[in-house]
C-alpha cells in the first residue's frame, strides 16, 4: 500500500494540485459569503455548475469543435473564461437579490437562510437537468448523463519531475488558478470595494456609519465569489472535457471541505485547504484505490471539524469581530 | 431659556418617541443643535443619550416623531445615506475595524464620498486614482489632526486605548461631517488625556463642524459646551448654558434623587 504511494508520489502530486486549484476557486466563493455574511451560501455549487455550461454555451457561439493552438488558443480561452465568469457571477448575484436579500432585511433566522440555499440549489439543478435530459430518458438515470464539451487542447506532456509527467492542461489549471488567487488577494486587499468587504466582514455596524452601503458590499461579495467559481469552470471544462447538471454537488462539497479546513472566512485558508484536499485526496486514492476518494474527503471533514474547527489557517476576514 | 442668540438649527428633533415594546425610552422630544457649537447631551445612566444619538444615525426609526438635519427630514433614510449628508458618530465602546491599519480605518471613511465605481477602480482610471490619493492624503491629514500620525501603519487593536479613541474620531471626521456624534469620548482616560481631549474637540469645532457630545465628566462639559440639555427618563428636564443647568433644582434632583423627606 505504501510502496503504491511512494511510487506514484509524482504523478499523485500533479493530479492533486491540479484538482485541488479547482477545489480552491470554489471554496473562495463559500468563504467570502461567509466571511461577510456568517452563512453558508450553499447554492455556490450551481454557481459552479451553471458556469460550466456559460463556458459550453461560450464554445458552441465561438464555432470552437475541437483543439486550437497558438493565440487562437489563449483568445478562446480567455473568451471562455469570461462566458463561465458572466454565468456564474450573474448566478450569485441572482441567488443574493433573490434567495438571500429579503431574509436578511427581515433579520430571518439561519436556519431560513440554510433552507433557501437548499431549495435554490435544487431548483437550479432540476432547471438545468430539463435542459440537459434528452426527452423520453429515464429520470433516475439521468443524473449520470454527462454534457460533453468539445477539446480545446492538446494535453500532452511538458516536462517530467522525477518520474512524473507533468502536461500542460494541468500545469494550465494550477497556473491560472493561483494567478485569480492573487488577482483577489490584491482586490481584497488593495481596493476600495476589498476595504469595504473587509469592514464589513470585522463590523457591520460601523462600517454602516461610516457610509459603506453593505447592500452593495454584499452584492460584490457574491459577484466576486461568483467570478471565481466562474473560472473554476471554465478550467474545469478544460481539463475533464465533459460537464452534467450534477456536477456541481460534489464538487461543491469539496470546496466546502476545502473551505473549512482551510479555515472558512480565510481568503489563504480556502487556497491551503483546496490543495490540501486536493493532495489528500490524490494520495489516498494512490493507496486505496479511487473508489475511496470521497470517502477520503470526508472523512478529513470529519476529522478537521473534531480537532480544529476553525481551520489550519483559522478565520482572518472577520476575526477579532466586535 | 429660549436664548436665540446661535446660528441655525442643523438638527432639530420634533416631538421624538421612541418605544420598545411596552419601554418609553424616549418621550416627546424637542431638541435642537444649532450650527457651529458644541452641544452637550447629558443625564442618569438609561437616561436615553445614547438612543438619540441611534435615532439620529438611523439605527432606530421613531415611533412617532420627526427628525430633521440640516433642513431635510432624515428619519426614515437608509443609514449609509444618513452618514453621506453629514452625520457622523464614535461609540461609547469602540468600535474600530480591528485587523486593519489606522490609515485604512479612516480610509473606509473617507471612501463614503467617492463616486468612482468598481469598474473605474477595476481599470484603474484616472478619476479613480485621483479620489484614491486624496482620500489617502486625507487621511494622513486627519491622523495628523488628532494627534495619531506617527501611527498610521500600525493595527487599530494594537493601539493604546487612548489612541484608538482618537483613531475612532478621525475616522468619523474622514466622512466630512457636518455634526459629529461623540458618545463618551473621554470613558476611560486620565486627566492628562481629557485635557488633550477638550481641546480636539474645541478644535473640531473651530474648524468648522458642529459637534453633538454625550459625556459624564461633567468638568469636561461645563467647560466645553456652548448649550447642555438633560434627559432623564426618556425627557428633556432642562437645557441652556452650562451654568444655569448646573443650578436646576430638577437637574440636582435627577442626579442625587429626591430629598429623602419630599412627598
Amino acid at each position: 500500500m505504501f510502496n503504491d504511494l511512494v511510487s506514484q508520489f509524482w504523478p499523485s502530486t500533479i493530479d492533486g494540485l491540479a484538482l485541488g486549484s479547482i477545489y480552491a476557486l470554489i471554496a473562495l466563493g463559500y468563504t467570502m459569503v461567509y466571511g461577510v455574511l456568517r452563512l453558508i451560501n450553499f447554492a455556490h455549487s450551481e454557481v459552479f455548475m451553471i458556469g460550466t455550461f456559460g463556458a459550453l454555451l461560450t464554445l458552441n457561439i465561438l464555432g470552437v469543435t475541437g483543439p486550437v493552438s497558438g493565440l487562437t488558443f489563449v483568445g478562446v480561452l480567455f473568451l471562455i473564461a469570461a462566458g463561465a465568469m458572466i454565468a456564474s457571477g450573474g448566478t450569485a448575484v441572482l441567488l443574493e437579490l433573490v434567495a438571500y436579500r429579503r431574509l436578511r432585511k427581515k433579520g430571518a433566522s439561519r436556519l431560513a437562510f440554510l433552507i433557501s440555499a437548499i431549495g435554490a440549489s435544487l431548483f437550479l439543478q432540476e432547471l438545468f437537468a430539463l435542459v440537459v435530459i434528452p426527452e423520453g430518458f429515464d429520470r433516475p438515470q439521468a443524473g449520470r448523463i454527462q454534457v460533453p464539451v468539445p477539446a480545446l487542447m492538446e494535453k500532452e506532456p511538458l516536462f517530467s519531475i522525477g518520474d512524473a509527467v507533468v502536461r500542460n492542461d494541468k500545469l494550465l489549471v494550477f497556473v491560472g488558478a493561483i494567478v485569480m488567487m492573487i488577482v483577489l488577494d490584491l482586490i481584497v486587499n488593495r481596493t476600495r470595494i476589498g476595504r469595504g468587504i473587509r469592514a464589513t466582514a470585522q463590523n457591520p455596524e460601523s462600517a454602516v456609519l461610516m457610509g459603506v452601503n453593505i447592500d452593495r458590499v454584499v452584492l460584490m461579495t457574491f459577484l466576486i465569489g461568483g467570478a471565481m467559481a466562474g473560472i473554476a469552470a471554465a478550467l474545469y471544462v478544460v481539463e475533464f472535457e465533459n460537464t452534467q447538471f450534477f456536477v456541481g454537488f460534489l464538487l461543491g462539497i469539496k470546496a466546502f471541505t476545502a473551505a473549512v479546513m482551510g479555515g472558512i472566512g480565510n481568503l489563504r485558508g480556502a487556497l491551503v485547504g483546496g490543495l490540501a484536499l486536493g493532495l489528500i485526496e490524490a494520495y489516498g486514492t494512490s493507496m486505496l484505490g479511487s473508489e475511496w476518494q470521497h470517502v477520503i474527503a470526508f472523512s478529513i471533514l470529519v476529522l478537521v471539524l473534531m480537532f480544529r474547527p476553525t481551520g489550519i489557517l483559522g478565520e482572518s476576514l472577520q476575526q477579532a469581530r466586535a | 431659556m429660549s436664548d436665540v442668540t446661535g446660528g441655525r438649527a442643523l438638527l432639530a428633533l420634533d416631538q421624538i418617541t421612541m418605544r420598545f415594546g411596552g419601554v418609553v425610552a424616549i418621550d416627546g422630544l424637542d431638541l435642537e443643535v444649532r450650527q457651529g457649537e458644541i452641544f452637550a447631551l447629558i443625564g442618569p445612566n438609561g437616561a436615553g443619550k445614547t438612543t438619540v444619538f441611534n435615532l439620529v444615525t438611523g439605527v432606530y426609526q421613531p415611533t412617532a416623531g420627526r427628525v430633521a438635519f440640516d433642513g431635510r427630514k432624515i428619519n426614515g433614510m437608509k443609514r449609509f445615506s444618513v452618514t453621506k449628508r453629514g452625520i457622523a458618530r464614535t461609540f461609547q465602546n469602540i468600535r474600530l475595524f480591528h485587523n486593519m491599519s489606522a490609515l485604512e480605518n479612516v480610509l473606509v471613511g473617507a471612501d463614503a464620498h467617492h463616486r468612482t465605481g468598481f469598474i473605474g477602480a477595476g481599470l484603474g482610471l484616472p478619476w479613480h486614482r485621483r479620489e484614491e490619493r486624496e482620500g489617502r492624503a486625507l487621511a494622513r491629514e486627519l491622523l495628523d489632526f488628532v494627534g495619531i500620525g506617527h501611527r498610521t501603519e500600525e493595527w487599530a487593536k494594537n493601539l493604546p486605548y487612548g489612541d484608538q479613541r482618537r483613531l475612532e474620531i478621525a475616522r468619523a471626521l474622514a466622512t466630512k461631517p457636518k455634526l459629529l456624534l461623540l458618545d463618551e469620548p473621554a470613558a476611560g482616560m486620565n486627566p492628562a488625556e481629557k485635557r488633550s481631549l477638550q481641546q480636539l474637540i474645541r478644535r473640531i469645532c473651530d474648524a468648522g463642524t458642529t459637534v453633538l457630545l454625550i459625556e459624564h465628566d461633567m468638568g469636561l462639559v461645563m467647560e466645553i459646551s456652548d448649550r447642555v440639555a438633560v434627559l432623564d427618563f426618556g425627557q428633556k428636564i432642562a437645557e441652556g448654558r452650562p451654568a444655569e443647568v448646573q443650578n436646576n433644582p430638577a437637574v440636582i434632583e435627577a442626579y442625587l434623587g429626591a430629598p429623602a423627606d419630599a412627598s
